[in-house]
């Protein structure tokens, strides 16, 4: 673990110097980076318990420094770059590429259930061999690879319906369709005009 | 892998040349000769000489109507002979067992698709799960590989599907077997998404399997249906019968009861006459890839501007295409282990038909493609009937109304003697025997099958009670399904487009009353009066429209009574609509019931949460996101501003659509994540709350 832990005990005594009114922030602060660190399964809480102190005590140290910034931000992004830190770190398999390392490592760890089994691991600068070889082996693969196929649709002729369609759709427009309808219409009226006025019986 | 040149003739030719004739020549006489019979009884009762054009459009309707019926009677006719003879020696179960070498551990690489969209994520995985189980067993599962290709429109759905996919491949130590995969732009439904599998990955496969996000196939039938097409290099497709299961509901219960009892008669007579030329579903099936990748991409339909259409129904045409560019399609139905599940309700099963109405209909324009085998055409020509048949018996009852209103009203006046006893009225009477003898000789031949298999439907007395319920129920449903589908085919004829509706499979409550009066109270009240007017205007002619009218009558209960799984439940502790697959459940659909009510929108939103909130899923979503370029800009302050509403006021403040936006950028979902942890309670919304609890271990 890279954390400063040894020289933050002695700090660590100094937290009841911070203002009153700022410990419901920090106790803030410490629950959300409990529940924080708790996602990452860590099966050691004790190793836990350490990491999260350190954080936090590194966090009230950056405080001084940036007396501005809440403490559940500056403790939690805090963490989270460290933990990023860490992950960009782990060795990958190589097809791992070097964009999304931190979330390749992460399902890494995921898949071969790392911070179960070598919970001391987690912000450690030493990597057990055998995590080592877990993730490298353990490349991520949501599909394999590409072997790209030309499968295009290719024009079907659709008999003589389709091309008396198409030839309706392309060569007549409204106008012509319109004027159908008016010469029908005419010569419907006229033929009922002719019964009605000369055969009616 | 896939290394059969399209171009090269496929060598074996495995069927007799005389036989398929033989059986085409004895199939459709019989058709013709049934059809001849009823239409010459219809000239009969109709009084010919003497042809108006009405009698004339009367008898083309019942002629075009009345072969319908004689073709479903004919399958189950046939089927009911193979059945009788101990089964067809030409199935494809039977045909394709020589030159099988079942030995070797690992098939041919075959690639398992399974296209989702918003489908329960539980049942999903859950079915895969039991079959790479069921793959395990066998012993030969190496050449498969899974995929889930998910279309996924919910946010909520595609966190929950990432998270369970992981979860699967660690539990079943799957990585590299069983892939995810979610598209970016989600075009051209069901069919598009396997054409991009086809496109990206198709050619590293020679086999394709094709499920529906329902469907289960256990590893046997798998293994089979690989050396099955590696026994007939020129099968480029075989089928295989799905059984329905796992119904709760009543509708449910009896839609499954119906098609174990009769459907594999239909399909055994279905078989017996069009053999390698056989129907493709879409689903439950195994496909050839290199002739599928050739042939079969969909083309796009005549018509100008907004009416060129993508197929919707795409089975059917691939299929076509397919036989088109040589290669067969075998529908195997004898072997066990191919499983769906049917739409739960009527309201389900309609919106359903509606999609499948519009989708046939586009088929007409494959009637007249030069080239297409007959029997392609045949499947197209059936799927069209199958729908448009409706509004033709729309038309025909009114017809008929209008005849026998006219016959009384002139014998009332003397214009004309009617004699009991005439040609006309013994035809009428012979000819509705004829029908009512072809509609329930399929119910009939059904229930004598499932007589001799009665211990998995509950025994002789529950077997027989359960089959006169289920011709009542189908007797009900009929004339209702008449009219909705009457209304599908306007509507698709007016051009008016179907939405993509996602297929609700949850059993959990009934429809609500106010939903069925909605729908059905039209079809309720049309029957009531119709009932009340002819009664008083037509007593004569009373009890031949009466099973129609009060069918309609009953669409409100129908509807609304049959969709609760509370009745289905009680139907089934009372013995009854008992299948084999109820009484004796294959090992593959262990534990599928077990999904709780997955349409919650809170037990949904839980994905979404962990996406945001827990740093593997979070991982997981940018891994899967894969590389996309930055925004910048405009586009990334818009982003921004969705980030900080989403944290603020929740995710109900976000349109799926812009947190589909959100959740597909990458910067987003790193930054969601950070700010989450990092932002104080009172800049976060109640939903975020659970992040902070305690991980469930």
């Amino acid at each position: 673990m890279d954390l400063p832990l040894l020289s933050l005990n002695a700090e660590a005594a100094d937290w009841a110097k911070l203002p009153a009114e700022s410990l419901a922030d920090w106790r803030e602060a410490a629950a959300r980076l409990d529940a924080y660190l708790a996602r990452w399964k860590v099966a050691d809480p004790f190793y836990q318990r350490l990491i999260g102190t350190s954080l936090l005590a590194l966090a009230i140290r950056e405080q001084e420094r940036n007396p501005g910034r809440p403490p559940v931000e500056l403790t939690l992004k805090l963490a989270q770059e460290k933990v990023t830190e860490w992950l960009e770190a782990l060795p990958l398999a190589p097809e791992a590429g070097s964009s999304g390392r931190a979330a390749v490592a992460a399902l890494g760890l995921a898949r071969i259930g790392g911070l179960d089994r070598w919970p001391r691991a987690f912000l450690s600068k030493e990597t057990p061999p055998e995590l080592v070889e877990g993730l490298r082996e353990s490349a991520f693969q949501a599909g394999p690879a590409l072997q790209v196929s030309h499968m295009v649709s290719r024009p079907i002729d659709y008999g003589p319906f389709a091309r008396l369609a198409r030839e309706a759709w392309e060569q007549v427009g409204w106008r012509e369709v319109g004027a159908i309808l008016v010469f029908w219409i005419g010569v419907f009226g006229l033929a009922c005009a002719v019964y009605f006025l000369f055969f009616l019986p | 892998m896939n290394d059969l040149p399209t171009g090269s003739p496929p060598p074996t030719v495995l069927l007799p040349r005389d036989i398929l004739p033989l059986r085409r020549s004895l199939f459709f006489g019989i058709f013709l000769l049934l059809v001849g019979v009823g239409a010459w009884l219809m000239v009969e009762a109709l009084g010919a000489p003497g042809f108006g054009v009405r009698h004339l459009v009367l008898l083309w309707l019942f002629v075009f109507l009345f072969s319908q019926i004689v073709f479903g009677c004919c399958l189950a006719l046939f089927g009911f002979l193979e059945w009788t003879r101990g089964g067809d020696p030409y199935e494809a179960s039977r045909l394709f067992v020589a030159g099988v070498d079942g030995g070797e551990p690992t098939s041919p690489a075959t690639a398992i698709v399974m296209p989702i969209c918003d489908e329960p994520v539980a049942r999903v995985f859950g079915a895969i799960r039991n079959m790479w189980r069921s793959l395990a067993v066998t012993g030969r599962s190496g050449g498969f590989d899974f995929f889930v290709l998910s279309d996924s429109r919910s946010p909520a759905v595609w966190a929950a599907e990432e998270q369970s996919w992981f979860a699967l491949c660690k539990e079943e130590n799957a990585f590299g077997r069983i892939f995810y995969r979610k598209r970016r732009l989600s075009t051209h439904g069901k069919s598009g998404n396997v054409a991009d599998f086809c496109r990206r990955w198709g050619s590293r496969y020679r086999y394709m399997v094709v499920l529906d996000a329902d469907s289960v196939l256990s590893g046997k039938l798998l293994t089979w249906l690989v050396e099955a097409m590696e026994a007939n290099p020129k099968a480029g497709i075989i089928q295989t019968m799905p059984r329905l299961v796992r119904g709760r509901t009543l509708f449910r219960r009896l839609q499954q009861f119906s098609a174990s009892l009769t459907g594999p008669l239909f399909a055994a007579g279905s078989h017996y006459w069009h053999f390698a030329a056989g129907p493709y579903w879409g689903h439950n099936a195994i496909l050839r890839l290199a002739p599928f990748l050739a042939s079969c991409a969909l083309p796009d339909l005549p018509g100008p501007g907004r009416l060129r259409l993508h197929i919707m129904s795409h089975d059917t045409v691939e299929a076509a295409l397919m036989r088109k560019a040589g290669y067969q399609s075998w529908l195997a139905y004898a072997p066990d282990g191919s499983y769906e599940e049917g739409p739960p309700n009527l309201t389900e099963s309609l919106g359903r038909d509606r999609r499948w109405c519009q989708g046939n209909l586009q088929h007409f324009w494959f009637l007249f493609v030069p080239g297409l085998r007959f029997s392609s055409r045949l499947h197209v020509y059936a799927g069209l009937l199958s729908y448009l048949s409706s509004p033709l018996w729309l038309l025909f009852l009114g017809l008929t109304t209008w005849e026998a209103y006219d016959v009384e009203r002139f014998a009332a006046l003397g214009a004309l003697v009617r004699r009991s006893g005439s040609l006309a009225d013994r035809a009428t009477a012979e000819l509705l025997g004829l029908t009512l003898i072809l509609l329930f000789l399929p119910k009939l031949f059904g229930l004598v099958r499932g007589l001799f298999e009665r211990r998995g439907f509950g025994g002789f007395l529950r077997l027989t009670a359960s089959a006169f319920l289920e011709l009542c129920f189908s007797a009900l449903l009929a004339p209702i399904l008449m009219l909705f589908y009457t209304r599908f085919v306007l509507l698709a004829s007016l051009g008016r487009q179907i939405p993509w509706r996602i297929q609700s499979r949850t059993e959990e409550g009934a429809l609500p009353l106010r939903a069925v009066l909605r729908d059905y109270s039209v079809i309720t009240l049309a029957g009531g009066l119709g009932l009340g007017l002819v009664a008083w205007e037509m007593p004569f002619f009373f009890w031949p429209l009466f099973p129609i009218l009060f069918s309609w009558l009953c669409a409100v209960p129908l509807a609304w009574l049959t969709s609760g799984a509370r009745l289905g439940d009680l139907t089934r502790r009372a013995g009854l609509f008992l299948t084999p697959e109820e009484e004796h459940p294959a090992p593959e659909l262990a534990g599928l019931d077990r999904r709780g009510n997955e349409a919650d929108p809170l037990q949904l939103s839980q994905g979404l949460l962990a996406l945001v909130a827990d740093p593997y899923a979070n991982a997981l979503h940018l891994a899967l996101l894969r590389r996309r370029e930055a925004r910048s800009g405009r586009a990334r302050e818009t982003l921004e501003a969705l980030e900080a509403r989403f944290l603020q006021e929740g995710p109900g403040s976000l349109s799926a659509r812009e947190l589909a936006t959100v959740l597909s950028d990458p910067a987003s979902v790193r930054s969601l994540h950070v700010n989450l942890w990092s932002r104080s309670r009172s800049r976060l919304h109640r939903f975020w709350e659970a992040a902070f609890a305690p991980p469930p271990t």
